[in-house]
């Protein structure tokens, strides 16, 4: 199950919890899934000395990050059977406890569909030009980075 | 006038600002290091930064030549999810 045209895996703002119950809603007519893997990604009040962080601003170069998330598909569905996978990634300002990341990969059997999850998460995070802004209260900010 | 298109992203652009930066070059194909050193020259910031370069969307290393119109973009490690 390859696809030609890159995706597209970007919102604006927060991705609604209510959204997110209706993707998996949306799956109950393929009859043929037996797993589904979801993972979430929820902006955290990280304290940073005496500052909290209040949300996280994203910005991406929209392109060349589209252009690596269809060659990061591509590869997970040549080396997982999977029924299907959706990426959903925010731009702009996400609250702190608001979700800013949901992948969501189904298979016949759980363990295609964890593994790919897991690979999927890891490899936007390593391999995917978005930035993140950690904004404390009085518009100070610092510059996210991402954990090995 | 040979100019190329740059943008930066993430902390970078509290060195350059954000958008598209006409950037001058003086003449119509330079090289990867006279790229880096016209950078610095204009951003003294820069030095010492962590950043991969794209040319015209697509990464680059070692030796390169931007010509007049490129797109080149600097990005620092990246921090989605």
């Amino acid at each position: 199950m390859l696809e030609k045209k890159p995706k597209n895996i970007f919102v604006d703002g927060p991705i609604s919890p209510v959204k997110i119950g209706e993707d998996i809603a949306h799956h109950q007519k393929k009859t043929n899934i037996g797993a589904h893997s979801i993972f979430m990604g929820q902006v955290r009040a990280d304290a940073v000395e005496e500052a909290t962080v209040m949300a996280i601003e994203y910005t991406a170069h929209q392109e060349m990050a589209l252009a690596a998330m269809h060659e990061i598909r591509e590869a997970i569905f040549v080396k997982y059977p999977l029924t299907c996978l959706h990426i959903t990634h925010s731009l702009g300002v996400v609250k702190a406890g608001e979700i800013c990341l949901f992948v969501f990969a189904s298979a016949v059997h759980r363990k295609e569909a964890i593994d790919a999850c897991e690979e999927v998460v890891e490899r936007i995070k390593k391999e995917l030009p978005i930035w993140g802004k950690e904004i404390f209260a009085d518009d100070e900010y610092q510059w996210k980075g991402n954990r090995g | 006038m040979m100019e190329v298109r740059l943008m930066s992203y993430g902390a970078l652009t509290d060195i350059t600002g954000s958008g598209v930066l006409e950037f001058s070059i003086p003449q119509s194909v330079i090289s990867a290091a006279e790229l880096m050193s016209l950078l610095i020259e204009r951003y003294p910031a820069l030095e010492g930064k962590t950043f991969r370069i794209a040319l015209n969307e697509r990464f680059v290393t070692g030796e390169f030549e931007v010509g007049s119109g490129d797109h080149v973009a600097l990005m620092p490690p990246f921090s989605g999810g």
